[in-house]
């Protein structure tokens, strides 16, 4: 059903299309641009660190790599992600200091890979949504609802996401 | 062929050559007439020129010529080394440098660059030039002043005139292997008779070996000629028919008339035996008798002028009628020394560090499943099995140490290029400074040598411009008008301490007081203890200086130093006295990739220690009372400060924290289990739940995303795959020492 589907996309080839991935996180249904995805796991014995913040799920060992994990509801709503069964994490690669620096995004569960013609998204709606408005790249209409598009260089920009202190968790004299 | 990777390997070694031409210049100063390390500039020159001629890098050739020139000028006696020189030299070196740079990048050189290089040109020939006009002076008679001023005390007025031959000597000595290189020997000497007659030509065939080891391959077959040049034709013209001649060939010429020391020293250079020599020169009648034996008295003369203790040559030589035995020796000594060399050379081989560092993700890799092997066979009982496991295991850790090994270069050459940056400051800033290098053979992995460069620089920066007092100051003080910076590396508990320390003027305690009052840092009449105010000095923007010169005294720069030894895991540390001078100690860690591991639990979640830091592991138990009055616990009479990890992470959750290990190995009791440890002449306890033991771990980085993050240095993962963090014991032992309280986050 899901490969018919693609292969239907692919017929309006006078149009530019995207490839997305789509997911669910808490009641809404988001997706990313599937370049940047390099693939998606289970979700994994998840080794905490401690003093740091809430959004930093853990690390994870992918065959031999340690990889940051973010947790996206901590990241959107400021709540801790619970790990459900279908909770996946999808590892992305995202550019930072001209390297590619690759990183976990735990997610309640992974739904579908979509081709989507780039003139049926729309920019992003001021209002209405909510989490940060930099966050999201653009809207589009998809079975009868809206599937929030994900700018994942914001969601996950390092620079921010790298931007705490764990001498803040000292106190001095 | 693929002329790329050519010229790539081209600026390596021209590179290197380059350096090698300032340790040598830069030890010519303190040396002048160590005849050793003018051949040896000479030679690299002369290389450089060589190989930028087969790429066609013109301009550096051209430069390299003149060089060249001035330089065989000095390598003859023909020019006297003199601080001038050196100075000329090292510009030259700077000039020659920049093209090559120029080259690499394959951009045009500027004007006024090229200019420069004009002006040194002419600085150049004008030391030629100055001892030309001596020599028209002085008309027939061949005498150079410089060559007689270092001569030693016994040469009279007699033997400083040149010898009777009127024709110019000739020795060649091809290398074994220029056959290989397709040239023919007799080309040369064939080439010769267009500028010339010869008058001489005797073959040296001593080298020839018995008929068994006779290699056809081989040549070994060398020529003393005596030639007479056409008019017009001077010592370069000569040379320049030898041009292609590779490096291991030997080509030795002495102008008509030259003096007796100068064949005294073509003797010495030649590897045959002086003996076998003087037979040769003797027969052609090249030198007569008399000449020769001046010349071997005089080589003999020379040798106890180096203050060695050789009985004198020239009377054993009288004596025995004509044999040196221990000339002869020295000969052989000379070529076995020469045959260590050549060999050295083709034992160390040039690797892609690429490729070793892909050997040692994959070491580190094989150390993994290795561990994960170890584990398994735990769980059986076959002893023969595990016995096998036990022992590739110890192999593995062979493996390791070697592959790390290889990464590991001596630190003395990153010391030697302060040498002219010392130079070059003091001279500009009117100081005298020697620099003494200690331990430049510890070694440590190449990565850190290349980052610690940078603020090592600085810090040798530093000492020079700050300081070192004026020579005039010095005086007054009592001290040695001339300063000295120490630069010393070794060991030290798990980590390499490279130390810089000088004898000059010190912190001074009441301007960084000031200044840290002024900034805000302690409140007037606050009570500091030297290290805490000392490093204050490594605050951004913290500078006392009271002018700011080009060097140093922005603020700038003792901040950028802390935060580079910081990221390579190192510690910053300063001692100072007033009027005695600063030393300033980096401790960095050992290697960066594979360390030995102590394994604890805090909270289930397993951490690792460095184990080189770790000093013991213990028992304790706290009395309550002493835990108000802060972190504090006594061990055999000494007072350490302690921190509890759980408490650290957790806060005030930890105590409801399941802390039940079945991994749990060494007791059983409710007693605090604390972690003793020693970095940079600190210690402090690390109370934890669980200790599991020693483990070899492979340090994997965290990533850009815990960049801000120092209590952690990295992660590790664990024989089934789990990870561990790796504590960042440095770091940690930093926040306990300036004894914040610290308490958990909520």
């Amino acid at each position: 059903m899901k490969e018919k589907r693609i292969y239907e996309k692919e017929q309006h080839e006078n149009r530019t299309m995207v490839q997305l991935l789509s997911f669910r996180q808490g009641r809404e249904i988001y997706a990313i641009k599937i370049h940047s995805v390099r693939e998606v796991i289970d979700s994994i014995a998840i080794t905490p660190i401690p003093l740091v913040p809430l959004y930093i799920k853990g690390v994870i060992n992918l065959r031999g790599n340690i990889i940051p994990v973010v947790d996206l509801n901590a990241r959107f709503y400021g709540d801790k992600g619970e790990i459900i069964k279908t909770t996946s994490i999808i590892v992305i690669e995202v550019p930072f200091e001209e390297e590619l620096v690759t990183i976990g995004l735990m997610i309640d569960a992974v739904k579908e890979v979509l081709m989507f013609p780039e003139e049926e998204i729309d920019p992003t709606p001021d209002f209405g949504t909510n989490i940060r408005t930099d966050y999201i790249s653009g809207v589009a209409r998809h079975e009868d609802n809206y599937l929030i598009i994900l700018n994942v260089n914001s969601v996950l920009d390092i620079a921010e996401l790298s931007e705490f202190t764990c001498e803040a968790a000292i106190v001095g004299e | 062929m693929n002329l790329d990777s050519a010229k790539k390997v081209f600026f390596l070694e021209s590179r290197e050559n380059l350096q090698r031409i300032e340790e040598n210049l830069l030890t010519l100063l303190e040396n002048a007439h160590d005849q050793e390390f003018i051949n040896a500039l000479f030679r690299e020159v002369h290389t450089i020129k060589g190989s930028a001629g087969m790429f066609g890098y013109q301009d550096v050739t051209n430069f390299a010529h003149v060089f060249e020139n001035l330089l065989d000028g000095v390598r003859n006696g023909e020019v006297g080394v003199s601080d001038q020189l050196v100075e000329v030299s090292l510009a030259s070196h700077d000039y020659m440098k920049n093209l090559i740079d120029f080259a690499e990048n394959e951009k045009a050189v500027p004007d006024e660059v090229v200019s420069e290089g004009e002006v040194l040109i002419e600085r150049l020939k004008g030391f030629q030039s100055e001892t030309e006009n001596k020599e028209k002076q002085k008309a027939a008679l061949i005498n150079y002043e410089s060559v007689e001023s270092r001569k030693p005390q016994t040469s009279t007025a007699d033997t400083s005139t040149g010898v009777e031959n009127r024709y110019w000597h000739i020795s060649l000595r091809f290398g074994e292997n220029i056959f290989t290189t397709g040239l023919d020997p007799f080309s040369f000497i064939g080439y010769l008779k267009n500028i010339g007659t010869i008058v001489n030509v005797i073959p040296v065939t001593q080298q020839i070996p018995e008929f068994k080891d006779f290699n056809p391959e081989i040549c070994y077959i060398g020529f003393e000629l005596d030639f007479d040049a056409d008019k017009g034709i001077d010592k370069v013209k000569i040379m320049d028919v030898f041009e292609f001649l590779t490096d291991d060939c030997t080509v030795i010429v002495l102008p008509p008339h030259s003096e007796v020391d100068h064949y005294c020293q073509m003797i010495a250079d030649l590897p045959e035996s002086a003996v076998q020599i003087g037979d040769i020169l003797t027969q052609s009648g090249t030198l007569t008798k008399a000449e020769l034996e001046e010349a071997l008295e005089l080589q003999s003369s020379k040798s106890t002028d180096d203050g060695e203790n050789h009985p004198l040559l020239g009377e054993v030589m009288l004596k025995e009628k004509m044999i040196p035995e221990t000339v002869m020796e020295a000969a052989l000594e000379k070529q076995k020394e020469n045959r260590a060399k050549e060999e050295q050379r083709k034992r160390s081989i040039r690797i892609d560090a690429d490729k070793v560092d892909q050997l040692i993700t994959l070491v580190g890799e094989l150390v993994i499943s290795g561990a994960n092997i170890k584990q398994r066979i735990g769980q059986t009982d076959d002893t023969d099995l595990s016995e096998a496991v036990e022992q590739m295991a110890r192999l593995v850790d062979d493996v390791r140490d070697s592959t790390m090994y290889i990464r590991m270069v001596p630190i003395g050459e990153t010391f030697s290029t302060f040498k002219r940056t010392v130079h070059d400051l003091s001279r500009d800033m009117g100081k005298q400074v020697e620099l003494v290098i200690n331990g430049g053979d510890t070694e440590l992995d190449k990565t850190l040598v290349e980052k610690i460069q940078d603020p090592l620089m600085h810090i040798v920066r530093n000492a020079v411009d700050h300081g070192i007092e004026s020579p005039e100051e010095r005086l007054a003080m009592g001290k040695k008008e001339k300063a000295v910076i120490r630069l010393n590396a070794f060991h030290e508990s798990g980590s390499i301490v490279i130390e810089v320390s000088d004898d000059g003027k010190g912190l001074s305690r009441d301007r960084i007081y000031a200044k840290a009052v002024a900034n805000g840092l302690v409140t007037s009449g606050q009570n500091v203890d030297d290290r805490t105010l000392w490093n204050m000095i490594m605050l951004p923007g913290f500078s006392t200086a009271e002018k700011v010169t080009d060097i140093s005294g922005r603020g700038v720069g003792m901040d950028v130093v802390k935060k580079n030894i910081d990221s390579l895991r190192g510690v910053v540390d300063i001692e100072s006295t007033e009027k005695q001078g600063t030393t300033i100690r980096i401790h960095l860690p050992l290697t960066l990739a594979i360390i030995d591991g102590f394994l604890v639990t805090v909270a289930n979640q397993k951490y690792v220690f460095p184990l080189d830091m770790v000093l013991e592991c213990t028992d304790v138990e706290f009395n309550q009372d002493d835990k108000e009055g802060g972190n504090f616990f006594t061990l055999r009479g000494e007072v350490l400060p302690y921190l509890s990890l759980g408490e650290l992470f957790y806060g005030d959750n930890f105590k409801n924290i399941d802390k039940t290990n079945e991994n749990r190995v060494f007791s059983h009791d409710d007693k605090n289990k604390i972690v003793i440890v020693e970095y940079a002449r600190k210690r402090a306890g690390f109370v934890v739940d669980h200790l599991l033991g020693e483990l070899q771990t492979v340090i994997k980085p965290l990533g850009k995303l815990f960049y801000n993050m120092h209590w952690i240095s990295g992660a590790t993962i664990l024989g089934n795959g789990e990870v561990a963090l790796i504590i960042d014991v440095p770091r940690l032992i930093e926040y306990v020492g300036n004894n914040v309280k610290l308490r958990g986050k909520k």
